[in-house]
């Protein structure tokens, strides 16, 4: 997947350093002419040129050097590998060949799988469809090969491994097309690759003639299905791609800066662009990153997180100052890229003319959004029922936004109320989703919409505000396992006039270590209301909450 | 000169039409700096509403409940008038500085699940930040929050904040005395303690004294409340119904209202209705007498 090289004089290979050898993982088409190889360090990439030295720039074919040098001798441009951006171009292409079929897989680094099951009755026959996808990839400037056949395995191996730059195998012939390809067309690892080769064993159809059943033993399953995958013995499925379409926008600020207003300043401007992007495509971002490019240092990336889907200019803004504001450069920033991992469709969004009019939803999702980017997450939180007897287990706490911690806090215990209250039951997934609704839904629109009110004997009688940890007292009871008569509590002592307990909770064998307590509720004399637990195992007493 | 005897003759009556004058005006005035009326958040607690003036808390503003010790009653009233605010529709932001706020008795008192967010913040600049935030939104009705310190200019920005959201701003403080704050209300709630005048006594009264109504009858005595110490054997083991908690509230300001005599507030955490009490007005001369008692005790 090496973009071809605009005209420029040099040939142009691209490199990456493995175990501190630079070395050639592709290289274009004057470069192959030149006699360099995939796999060749740089050194000898160099010394395989004829040294002529040759007046071109460095900055003319390269984006990633600023910095137009005019040296003498570039006769070669290496250009260091970005996997990133492949991925990012192989997706765009994805994109693109959506236009052929619905389903668009991602196989490896450089290769994508169309089903065009049916497809085809839209072309002529297939050949012109395979036509069509092979040199509208070539327009988009890429250099490609492809193949049309029965099963993406087989399919897969006639792009890579046969001579031909566009190859349809017939249908049902599939096992001819493939039998005097390579075994390296097979997707299977390379040691499986080198031990078939010290067999003599070069291509499939040489392949096919060993027995079945030792092929398994000696090579291990997986050559066997990728080998079926390709017959199409064993079916092969293809994961639609989505296209995630990673929108970015950047700026690059002439000279590296650590001044807050010229930071500000450049963030506004690359926001006000990403919005119209997004504006564009009728959608909005739930997350949201700021990358500072800082010279010769690693990246600063701020992360932004929204409760709601959004592409409100003021509101990012806001939310992306406040960011600012904490933020610690060591070094000047020379560009600041926004970028968002995913967007998410956002139709019937009004885009704002004036700053009033706003929905209550809207108010109170921007309130979440700003709470959360300054405390943190998980610091702006819903309370969920949980149910379970211990007291401080009979609710947890559900961030407000980030889909990422609430999948993993959420998942070990189980709601069950009845299935009246607005029915907040369910497990697993499905409750997960439950929670992602009751989360969004007072963020969302639906405001004024049914609430979610639990009966008040759905509740335990609790008290307020209940210690974060039960702290242990000395408590005076008359009898050994009664109610208590008076407690020492910071040094002052509590007389008490009135009881009504116990409540007798225990937990299950299951959950670890066992809590058996027997809760009092105490009038003090004092006038205080009080909560407190004996330790059954060994009489302790505890205050575990106040009635306040 | 001339017009003084006038003056002095009609001097009660004048005086009092003058006052009246000078507090409409401060109403109205007031009215408009805040663009209109308020609507009025009532608690619930018919006690609290009859003293606070138009029957509630003021939306739009702060109130500020003073204590000073666990377990006293200020958390039931503000989260009760922050349940009563979440009937509105709106969403209710509860401050939790100590770690110690347990939603599920606040869901108890009627909160809905959906509508109830809590913000987990101990710094103190960090809980005052939040609170102005939650106050400057209108989408929420009401803020609760524990606030240790405040000084002057936060205090003035909180109320500003409230009014411009138009929410229910309540900050729990400890009581130290007396001191300024801007808040349109400031209250202070405390225990009322219970007089346990020989316990042994009541023991060996035993239960059958106890047969009598003794809640309903509950006399307020130098603020000291009998018969809750039937209810004591009453109740004995087990999970009975208890006897209300008593709490006594002073209302030390409100804005657009005149300063009442401390009432007391019974809190049934059972029912969460309110108990019945014995309308104090009809003892006017023991009012100053019960505080007295309270300083000595």
């Amino acid at each position: 997947m090496a973009p071809a090289a605009p005209a420029a004089v040099a040939p142009v290979v691209v490199t990456a350093t493995q175990a501190s050898v630079v070395r050639v993982v592709a290289a274009d088409a004057r470069a192959v002419r030149a006699g360099i190889r995939v796999g060749m360090t740089l050194a000898e990439a160099r010394a395989s040129l004829p040294s002529v030295p040759s007046v071109s720039s460095v900055s003319s074919v390269s984006s990633r050097a600023s910095v137009p040098s005019v040296r003498s001798v570039p006769s070669l441009v290496a250009r260091p590998h970005d996997p990133a951006a492949d991925r990012a171009a192989l997706e765009s292409l994805a994109v693109w060949a959506d236009r052929f079929s619905p389903y668009v897989h991602l196989e490896g680094d450089d290769t994508l799988l169309l089903d065009v099951s049916g497809c085809h009755r839209l072309f002529p026959d297939e050949e012109t469809l395979l036509r069509r996808v092979v040199d509208g990839v070539g327009e988009l400037g890429y250099a490609a090969r492809g193949a049309l056949a029965d099963t993406p395995g087989a399919a897969w191996a006639l792009a890579h491994a046969h001579p031909a730059d566009q190859i349809v195998a017939a249908p049902g012939r599939t096992a001819a097309a493939l039998a005097p390809l390579p075994v390296g067309a097979l997707r299977v690892e390379p040691g499986i690759l080198a031990a078939l080769g010290a067999l003599g064993v070069e291509t499939i159809e040489a392949l096919l003639h060993l027995p079945r059943a030792s092929l398994g033993a000696r090579f291990g399953d997986d050559l066997l299905y990728r080998l079926d995958q390709a017959l199409g013995d064993e079916p092969e499925v293809l994961t639609p791609f989505r296209p995630t379409a990673v929108l970015r926008s950047g700026l690059r600020i002439g000279r590296p800066t650590d001044r807050h207003d010229v930071l500000c300043e450049a963030v506004e401007r690359t926001l006000a662009c990403f919005c119209e992007q997004l504006e564009r495509r009728v959608a909005g971002v739930r997350q949201l990153f700021v990358t500072f490019h800082c010279p010769e240092l690693r990246p600063i990336t701020l992360e932004l997180n929204v409760s709601r889907a959004t592409r409100s200019v003021r509101h990012l803004r806001s939310l992306l100052t406040g960011g600012l504001d904490n933020l610690q450069l060591p070094t000047g920033a020379a560009g600041v890229t926004l970028w968002a991992r995913r967007v998410e469709p956002l139709d019937g969004w009004q885009d704002e003319l004036f700053e009033t009019g706003r929905a209550d939803g809207e108010d109170l999702a921007e309130l979440i959004d700003r709470l959360s980017n300054r405390l943190g997450p998980s610091a702006v939180v819903r309370p969920l029922p949980v149910s379970d007897h211990q007291p401080e287990r009979a609710f947890e706490y559900v961030p407000l936004i980030g889909r990422g911690t609430r999948g993993a806090k959420v998942g070990t215990r189980s709601v069950e109320l009845e299935g009246r209250s607005a029915g907040i039951g369910a497990q697993g997934s499905e409750r997960e989703a439950r929670n992602a609704e009751l989360g969004t839904r007072s963020a969302g629109r639906g405001t004024r919409g049914a609430g979610v009110l639990l009966p008040a004997s759905h509740f335990s009688l609790r008290p307020l505000r209940l210690l974060p940890r039960p702290v242990e007292v000395s408590v005076i009871a008359v009898v050994p396992e009664g109610p208590p008569s008076c407690f020492d509590w910071k040094g002052s002592r509590e007389v008490i006039v009135d009881c009504a307990g116990p409540e007798r909770l225990e937990t299950g064998w299951w959950r670890g270590r066992h809590v058996r307590r027997d809760y009092f509720r105490a009038a003090c004399r004092s006038g205080r209301g009080c909560w407190l637990f004996r330790q059954r195992e060994t009489g302790q007493w505890f205050v575990h909450g106040w009635f306040d | 000169m001339s017009q003084a005897p006038v003056t002095r003759v009609n001097g009660g009556v004048a005086r009092d039409d003058r006052l009246r004058q000078l507090r409409a005006m401060l109403e109205r005035y007031q009215h408009r700096r805040r663009g209109g009326t308020r609507p009025v958040v009532p608690t619930g607690l018919a006690r609290l509403d009859r003293a606070l003036p138009n029957g509630g808390l003021p939306g739009g503003a702060v109130t500020e409940i003073l204590s000073h010790l666990d377990g006293a009653g200020g958390t039931t009233l503000a989260l009760r008038a922050a349940v009563a605010a979440a009937q509105s529709g709106r969403a209710v932001a509860v401050v939790d500085a100590g770690g110690d706020f347990y939603p599920p008795a606040m869901w108890r008192l009627g909160m809905q699940v959906d509508r109830l967010l809590v913000i987990r913040v101990s710094r103190p600049e960090e809980v005052v930040w939040a609170v102005d935030q939650c106050l400057r939104c209108s989408a929420v009705a009401a803020v609760v929050a524990p606030i240790r310190r405040l000084d002057a200019a936060a205090s003035r920005r909180l109320q500003l904040a409230a009014e411009s959201g138009g929410g229910l701003g309540i900050l729990l403080r400890p009581d130290t005395g007396r001191r300024h704050s801007f808040a349109a209300v400031q209250m202070r709630v405390e225990p009322v303690p219970v007089e346990a005048p020989g316990s042994v006594a009541l023991q060996d009264r035993g239960l059958g004294a106890a047969g009598v109504d003794g809640w309903e009858s509950a006399g307020l005595q130098g603020g000291v409340i009998e018969g809750r110490c039937e209810s004591v054997r009453r109740g004995g083991m087990g999970p009975s119904h208890s006897a209300p908690r008593l709490c006594r509230v002073t209302l030390m300001k409100v804005r657009e209202g005149t300063p009442v005599e401390p009432f007391v507030i019974g809190l049934d955490d059972e029912t969460g209705v309110e108990p019945l009490l014995p309308v104090p007005d009809h003892r006017p001369a023991e009012r100053p007498q019960r505080s007295d008692r309270r300083i000595s005790a």
